[in-house]
């Protein structure tokens, strides 16, 4: 590749803190990934963080929870430090005689583990996969849905400050086991976050996951997600249904890795919302491993204002992955003058017996439609709400829990102002 | 014996005729004496070429500032094609066939040359061409005959040898001349529209052809006129290690219309050739031009060695109001392929069209696409590509349509739809869009899919053997395509994509 770059003090001063690896080599010679990168070109992130921030200090403000979930365990997150389940007494673990965490069986089949290290995410680094291999370096939060239980998990990132914090969590869903999974991301101030979930699905289980990030003007996160699909056992497929509500920040990126080992289902949904000059970036890479993976994927997003949505859709079908079935949709509305959608949805298939398709359109509101109604007299505004939400309705009617939708549809409702 | 696995359906047959492919029928060498420049490339390599060309100063400055920037360049890596580092020092950078290229009438070329153009068949159809010059000198407008009428100007190694129809098309006030007569000639429009579209410092391998360009074509048509008849240009590389480097040239006036044809092939060679050419089209108010590409280079063999290194920067500018520029290309031959026909909208109501057949097989490698930028209100613009893989190849189309925060009204719709034959080769589609205004509509589709096996039961039910059922399909799918191609290229082009995938078929 080309000579290293001249890092910014903030790179410095984060290159102190990684330990001597590919990484830090990686980080080194390029610095963050931003407008020069590739897969980061419409999302500059190094543009974002040129001034040094400092570790977060502890967590002072009060959130409301954006969305509630009926009998779910609620675990929080408050700058990137997992807080201990209420009323579990922890057992320590320990690794050749030394404690290395501590662990909560918080419910029946369902264990949440901190440990007090992360891990060097070789396998993950590549150039704009930086993010999520700096995340994985933080300590673990480890959360398990047993084999063959059911639990439902809201998982609350809370976030304030103007510091700079992240997580690191890890989510297995066991053998048979029914996962709902609620994440957010509720962040005041200004703070720089870097969130990373792995989720393992087993044979066998279906999981339902849900993140959802209230709109924060002057906070820059990223959200990266290592997904990894079991293939099918007994003519059982393994199926995640995902759906992301993102209402903006002044840099946001949540980014969706999911592998398809085989045979097994998922629906890789988002919907965002921006208004003024927020920002979304909504990037997914499907890789598809093994024979028989099906993915279907329809993103929406609505750009007002100055504001910029960003789509990045990939799929990677491996040779020998035959019969993959894949669909990728993402439609957006451009409101205002001044807003802008860039989309780079892309196909990479080396299978020959795969149906592969994608779709990207971008326009304004109908101007018949809105005529329409107008005629009908209702007032423009109205018409206006009411195509927006019709607009981001086909997206929500995914969602099969209809407590959680409602909410949803609120949320995006609100995500107006 | 083969290595590659097919599908159930494909039988043992056809898997001996994919072994058998590579057989490029165009793999012929004239022996021609030629005058070349010395190996390697440095400035006075460049200063060769022009003082052989006795081209004014200007243009030696030119190519001089080209060669300078480009020697500061990096080679371009993020397409996805991966080839040995070219040694650009290896090459020779100018060949002309030694009778020159002062041929008066047909007569004086030389026979091994009118004997090879018989051979190519594909795109021009010489001996009827030729045929029709002889009687277009006697009778212009002589529209009775069969012939389809057709002006060649022919481009041998780096010298255009033949320019045919020249008389008609004066009389209509089209000028249609190699670059290098241009620049003697007409100077005054060479200077004010070379370069104004693909800058000199543009990119790395237009760069390399700005310092070193051998010949290529020029049109001017003319405020009002409508080209009498299809231009063509022959593009064919023939000296060992030679980079072609041709510049294509084509102004329309305001109101002008013209349709051009451009057929490359290239003999066969155990060694990669070069070949790096720029093609600036520029359309004025209400102008159209229409471009049309068969491109046949050689491959390379069924392993993979020799072929044609194809880096080609085509761009246009739709400069006035309601211009128009259509490009269309079959794409079959070369090695390596890395080519984007782009259109800049920049007058309101300008239009921009892209039809692309792109067909790979054995070890080929394409990234081919287009770019449409709008920035002139009410523009539109239209891609339509269809990328076949098959045998070990790999194929993605790469495109960008950009809306600019002025182009109200703006409109594009794409579809880029591939198909895998076999299942070593890869299909990809990288489209870029960008949208900056709140009243343009863009829609995009892809879809990747095989053959399907009901179709070609079908087909072959009816009494088609299995490889005129894939190109009977194949061609069905490319049908948008084809049916853009002018009249005197559309029967040629479904040969072709029927040629190219023989025996690779299932």
């Amino acid at each position: 590749m080309s000579s290293p770059i001249p890092l910014t003090a903030f790179e410095d001063r984060l290159l102190a803190e990684v330990p001597d690896t590919d990484l830090a080599e990686l980080l080194r010679s390029r610095g963050l990934p931003g407008r020069r990168t590739e897969t980061w070109k419409w999302s500059d992130l190094r543009g974002a963080l040129r001034d040094v921030r400092e570790p977060s200090g502890a967590y002072a403000s009060k959130a409301e929870a954006p969305i509630t979930l009926e009998g779910a365990t609620v675990l929080t997150l408050k700058n990137g430090v997992p807080q201990a389940p209420h009323g579990v007494e922890p057992k320590p673990i320990v690794k050749s005689g030394e404690k290395v965490g501590s662990t909560y069986v918080v419910e029946d089949g369902l264990v949440v583990s901190f440990y007090d290290q992360g891990r060097d995410a070789e396998d993950e680094i590549g150039a704009g996969e930086e993010l999520s291999a700096l995340a994985a370096l933080r300590p673990l939060m480890s959360i398990s849905v047993l084999p063959g239980f059911t639990h439902k998990i809201v998982l609350r990132r809370l976030s304030d400050g103007e510091g700079r914090h992240g997580d690191n969590v890890f989510v297995t869903v066991g053998e048979g086991a029914r996962a709902t999974l609620v994440e957010t991301h509720e962040i005041t101030g200004s703070p720089f976050v870097n969130s990373r979930t792995e989720l393992e699905l087993d044979a066998k289980s279906v999981c339902d996951r849900f993140i959802v990030q209230t709109a924060a003007s002057e906070a820059v996160l990223v959200h990266s997600s290592v997904l990894r699909l079991d293939e099918a056992k007994d003519g059982e497929t393994v199926k995640l249904n995902q759906m992301t509500l993102a209402l903006g920040a002044q840099l946001a990126r949540h980014e969706t890795r999911l592998t398809h080992l085989g045979e097994s289902e998922a629906k890789i949904d988002a919907l965002y919302r921006l208004s003024d000059s927020l920002h979304t970036d909504i990037t997914s890479h499907i890789t598809f491993e093994g024979e028989d993976g099906v993915t279907d994927q329809l993103v929406k997003g609505i750009a007002d204002g100055r504001s910029r949505g960003v789509f990045q859709g990939k799929f990677l079908v491996q040779r020998g992955a035959q019969r993959t079935d894949a669909k990728m949709a993402h439609h957006a509305l451009l409101l205002s003058k001044g807003a802008q959608i860039n989309a780079k949805p892309e196909l990479e298939i080396y299978a020959d017996d795969v149906e592969c398709a994608h779709g990207n359109t971008a326009g304004a509101l109908d101007p018949e439609a809105l005529f329409y109604m107008r005629q009908r007299g209702v007032p423009e505004d109205e018409a206006r709400s009411l195509l927006i939400d019709a607009f981001g309705g086909e997206v929500l009617e995914r969602v099969k829990d209809e407590a959680v939708r409602e909410q949803l549809a609120a949320l995006f409702h609100g995500g107006a102002s | 014996m083969s290595q590659t696995t097919y599908k159930e359906g494909i039988d043992a047959k056809t898997v001996e005729q994919v072994e058998e492919l590579g057989t490029y029928k165009h793999g012929f060498t004239t022996n021609i004496e030629s005058v070349k420049a010395p190996k390697g490339l440095n400035e006075d390599t460049v200063r060769f070429i022009s003082a052989k060309k006795e081209e004014p100063e200007w243009l030696l400055e030119w190519r001089l500032a080209a060669f300078e920037r480009w020697k500061k360049m990096e080679e371009p890596t993020w397409a996805n094609v991966s080839y040995p580092p070219i040694d650009y020092q290896d090459h020779y950078y100018y060949a002309e066939p030694k009778a020159g290229a002062k041929y008066e009438s047909i007569d004086d070329v030389p026979e091994e040359i009118l004997e090879d153009f018989k051979k190519l068949g594909i795109p021009l159809r010489e001996a009827e061409v030729l045929l029709g010059v002889e009687g277009a000198g006697a009778t212009p407008g002589d529209a009775r005959t069969n012939q389809p009428k057709v002006a060649v100007d022919a481009v041998f190694d780096s010298v255009s040898v033949a320019t045919t129809f020249k008389k008609e098309l004066e009389k209509a006030g089209v000028i249609f001349m190699s670059i290098s007569e241009a620049v003697r000639e007409h100077p005054e429009l060479v200077k004010k529209y070379l370069g104004s579209v693909v800058p000199v410092s543009d990119n790395f391998f237009a760069t390399l052809n700005s310092a070193v360009f051998s010949d290529g074509t020029f049109v001017y048509v003319p405020k009002g006129v409508r080209c009498p008849m299809e231009l063509s240009t022959y593009f064919r590389i023939n000296e060992a290690n030679t980079g072609q480097f041709e510049r294509t040239l084509i102004v329309a006036d305001e109101g002008a219309y013209v349709s051009y044809l451009e057929g490359c092939t290239a003999p066969m060679r155990d060694e990669n050739q070069l070949h790096a050419a720029v093609v600036e089209l520029v359309a004025l108010d209400d102008a159209e031009i229409k471009y049309s590409t068969v491109q046949n280079w050689y491959p390379g063999d069924k392993d993979g060695k020799g072929g044609i290194y194809n880096f080609v920067t085509k761009r246009a500018d739709c400069r006035g109001v309601r211009s128009k520029v259509s490009w269309t290309q079959v794409e079959t031959g070369s090695a390596v392929t890395w080519k984007y026909p782009s259109c800049i909208l920049r007058g309101d109501d300008s239009q921009g069209e892209f039809y692309s057949i792109a067909i790979t097989n054995n070890h080929q490698q394409a990234d081919t696409g287009t770019k449409m930028v709008h920035l002139g209100k009410n523009t539109r613009s239209r891609i339509i590509s269809k990328g076949i893989s098959a045998g070990k190849s790999d194929q993605t189309y790469r495109g960008l349509v950009s809306i600019h925060q002025k182009a109200e009204g703006a409109r594009n719709f794409t579809q880029c739809d591939s198909l895998l034959i076999g299942s070593n080769c890869g299909a990809h589609t990288v489209p870029y869009v960008e949208d900056k205004s709140n009243t343009a509509i863009l829609e995009h589709e892809a879809t990747t899919s095989k053959l399907s096996e009901e179709q070609l039961f079908y087909a072959q039910s009816r009494g088609l053997d299995e490889e005129e059922a894939v190109a009977l399909l194949v061609n069905g799918f490319c049908r948008e395509v084809l049916q853009e191609l002018p009249m005197e290229f559309a029967v040629e082009a479904q040969k072709l994509v029927q040629v190219s995938l023989e025996g690779s078929v299932g």
